[in-house]
């Protein structure tokens, strides 16, 4: 009894540091700034801040634009890791490792440098970087989170029973029938995660931009230029909008990855 | 059979992995309707075989025939031919209505139409919904599985599983069916009711069952046909009877049900000699020949000491459900029996086998052996040469004269002139010799190993 009763204890002790760590970090910052979007630079009690928000053009312009740079970052991110991650998962053991590193290795350099070298690629492509800011932002990010987009795909790829799509082939189905009616469905959950981790950063990573001498913004930055010009209020309201957003985002691929079952085949 | 049919036909199929050889030189023709099981130790081929004829494998070398047609190099979407997985395969994402339907919704069937003009245009068209509604429902019937439709197929027991498997299989009415040890993964009693109703489907459907197991048992239980195979290579091809009871070889002997097997030798017409005893037996082989000699078990009759052939001590008594499984030590031998009746541990009994409980097989060589006459000057000639002998030592006692003929201990005076003997040479009593002249057998060397 005694030493049933301790290790409960020990176990209950185990979370105190993440606990207070959350609490901390996370739930106090949270209350700041939700207490910080609901007043006004007096302190008083006021909806005028959510209000700006809608009614201020370029607040919505901007909105609008990071979803766009967004999803055409995870489209380009999925274009190239879904061809990569199959490729990864059917071949054979020893280069298989190999080559997954590489597509992993740019993860080990430091995050600014690797931007900074883009940069002068992209400099020596374009001429004038300035000119394509949404282009270069997609590249940008793209080069950033693919490993992202990689690693879930290759996941749930690799589970993928071979005896599947032998099956499918077995009952009449040619190559490309394979791939739309079994392999694609049943990487539906790899696809949703790895949508998930790249779409999410995507909206909000205005470092990319900024390094790139981009004079556009998008929400990441208009924060950030709401905090640097100390509009406290405004620059609250905006980041609790984005959270509410990306919570929207995560509840509903949740949602749709748990009944991949049914959904895998809703999609085609 | 002589109105059957030839359906599938492999012909010097070979197959090899990298430097392994899986597949060795296999031939094997299945007649319309059989129900024909590969028979084997894991890792025996049997498994690549059956990818071969499904097409997921191709053969390194060799033909596979399907109804006279060359479908060696075929993908598998174009053979007729469908497959029920060791593990099932089922699609996790479809229910068992869609998992049943998927080959129905792929499969495209020739119609005639009249085309405006009047003209007969053949087409190829898609099963209407109602066709496949109503294939999907028959098979479900057939299976058992009715109401089953909408079912997601992770919420089904591993015997419903099973039958979805084999649902989805011959829902396309293959030509072949091709069954991977389906019944591996499911307990002692499904697999036995599985087994009924399988081969009472394979009665009903007509369709040619290709079955891979390594059950002994199961193969019994349900083929037409059974080929045993070891190491890649056919061993024997036969029915059930013909494989349990005339077994071509020790290993078919071993690997069928259980068998003593003892090192015999031929001591007269139909007698043989093993455990220091002589058997009258059913098989003719030569005279003085050493064979291997497989009794099962269960042919074994225990009887009072004295009374039976053999006598000897019993080590240990174990109880097996129906019968027991008695080890009897006689002499250097352990001998195993299967038996109804109780034997205690440490008493002594005798033992009798019936001539048909005895199996003779050909030894594997395990010397040169030859058959060869005696010349007159009495060296013996075999093979290509003559060779000089001691003729002495086939008759104990006796002695040449000046003249060459040979006189036995009683002093009876024998010419073995043209005298047939058989020759055994050790495998440590040839000597090779570069020098051509210097033998007395030329030849050349087939294998080194």
């Amino acid at each position: 009894m005694t030493k049933t009763f301790k290790l409960r204890f020990n176990r209950k002790q185990l979370c105190i540091p993440y606990a207070a760590f959350l609490i901390l970090f996370v739930i106090c910052p949270l209350l700041v700034i939700v207490y910080y979007a609901f007043t006004n630079r007096t302190g008083q009690f006021t909806f005028d801040n959510l209000v700006l928000f809608f009614t201020n053009g370029n607040t919505l312009g901007t909105l609008l634009y990071s979803l766009a740079i967004a999803a055409a970052t995870t489209a380009v991110c999925l274009v190239i890791a879904y061809p990569v991650a199959y490729i990864l998962s059917r071949s054979k053991f020893r280069k298989k490792y190999v080559l997954l590193m590489l597509f992993v290795l740019p993860m080990w350099i430091n995050f600014t440098l690797r931007i900074t070298a883009l940069k002068e690629i992209l400099t020596a492509i374009e001429a004038n970087i300035s000119a394509y800011p949404f282009l270069n932002t997609v590249i940008g990010m793209s080069y950033d989170f693919l490993p992202f987009m990689i690693l879930p795909l290759y996941t749930s790829l690799s589970k993928l029973d071979n005896s599947l799509t032998e099956a499918a082939a077995d009952l009449g189905a040619n190559n490309f029938t394979v791939f739309m009616r079994v392999i694609l469905p049943l990487s539906v959950p790899g696809i949703i995660s790895g949508v998930t981790m790249v779409l999410l950063p995507s909206m909000t990573n205005y470092v990319v931009l900024d390094m790139l001498y981009n004079s556009t913004y998008i929400m990441g930055s208009l924060i950030g230029s709401y905090f640097s010009h100390f509009d406290w209020n405004n620059g609250s309201m905006i980041s609790l909008i984005l959270l509410i957003i990306i919570f929207v985002i995560t509840l509903a691929t949740n949602r749709f990855s748990d009944n991949n079952e049914t959904a895998g085949r809703n999609i085609l | 059979m002589s109105d059957a049919k030839t359906i599938i036909e492999l012909k010097d199929v070979c197959k090899s992995f990298d430097d392994t050889v899986a597949v060795e030189n296999f031939n094997l023709t299945v007649q319309k309707g059989e129900f024909v099981t590969f028979l084997g130790p894991s890792g025996c081929g049997k498994t690549t075989t059956l990818r071969m004829i499904a097409g997921f494998d191709l053969p390194t070398s060799g033909q596979i025939l399907l109804n006279g047609e060359d479908i060696s190099n075929l993908p598998p979407n174009k053979r007729p031919v469908n497959t029920v997985f060791q593990r099932y395969a089922l699609f996790p994402h479809l229910n068992v209505y869609e998992n049943i339907a998927f080959g129905l919704r792929l499969k495209k069937t020739e119609e005639e139409f009249t085309d405006k003009k009047g003209a007969k245009v053949k087409k190829l068209t898609r099963l209407s919904r109602r066709e496949i509604d109503e294939k999907v429902k028959h098979v479900l019937d057939i299976v058992d599985l009715e109401g089953f439709e909408k079912r997601s197929v992770a919420t089904l027991s591993g015997g419903q599983q099973q039958r979805v498997a084999i649902a989805r299989a011959i829902v396309n009415e293959p030509e072949i069916l091709l069954l991977d040890e389906p019944l591996g993964a499911l307990d002692l009693k499904m697999r036995k009711e599985m087994q009924i109703e399988l081969k009472e489907m394979h009665k009903r459907l007509g369709i040619t069952f290709i079955y891979v197991t390594h059950d002994q048992e199961e193969a019994l239980t349900m083929s037409d046909k059974i080929v045993v195979i070891n190491d890649g290579e056919i061993q024997q091809i036969g029915t059930p009877t013909d494989i349990y009871n005339e077994p071509v070889n020790t290993f078919v002997a071993d690997f069928i049900g259980e068998s003593n097997i003892f090192n015999g030798m031929m001591t007269g017409k139909l007698k043989v000699k093993f455990c220091g005893t002589e058997f009258d037996c059913l098989d003719d082989y030569e005279i003085n020949q050493y064979v291997d000699v497989v009794v099962r078990p269960e042919d074994i009759k225990i009887c009072r000491p004295g009374e039976g052939q053999l006598s000897g001590k019993v080590l240990s008594t174990v109880f097996k459900g129906v019968h027991y499984e008695i080890t009897v030590e006689v002499g250097r031998f352990e001998i195993v029996i299967q038996s109804t009746g109780y034997a205690a541990p440490d008493s002594v009994i005798g033992m009798r086998i019936e001539p048909d409980g005895i199996h003779i097989m050909e030894k594997v060589y395990t010397e040169n052996k030859y058959d060869g006459v005696i010349t007159k000057n009495n060296t013996v000639k075999f093979g290509d040469g003559e060779f000089e002998c001691d003729v002495t030592q086939l008759y104990p006692g006796s002695r040449l004269d000046e003249e060459g003929y040979l006189i036995t201990a009683s002093g009876e005076k024998l010419d073995l002139t043209d005298t047939e003997v058989t020759v055994e040479v050790g495998f440590g009593d040839i000597t090779m010799s570069d020098e051509k002249d210097a033998g007395g057998v030329e030849g050349s060397i087939i294998s080194m190993i």
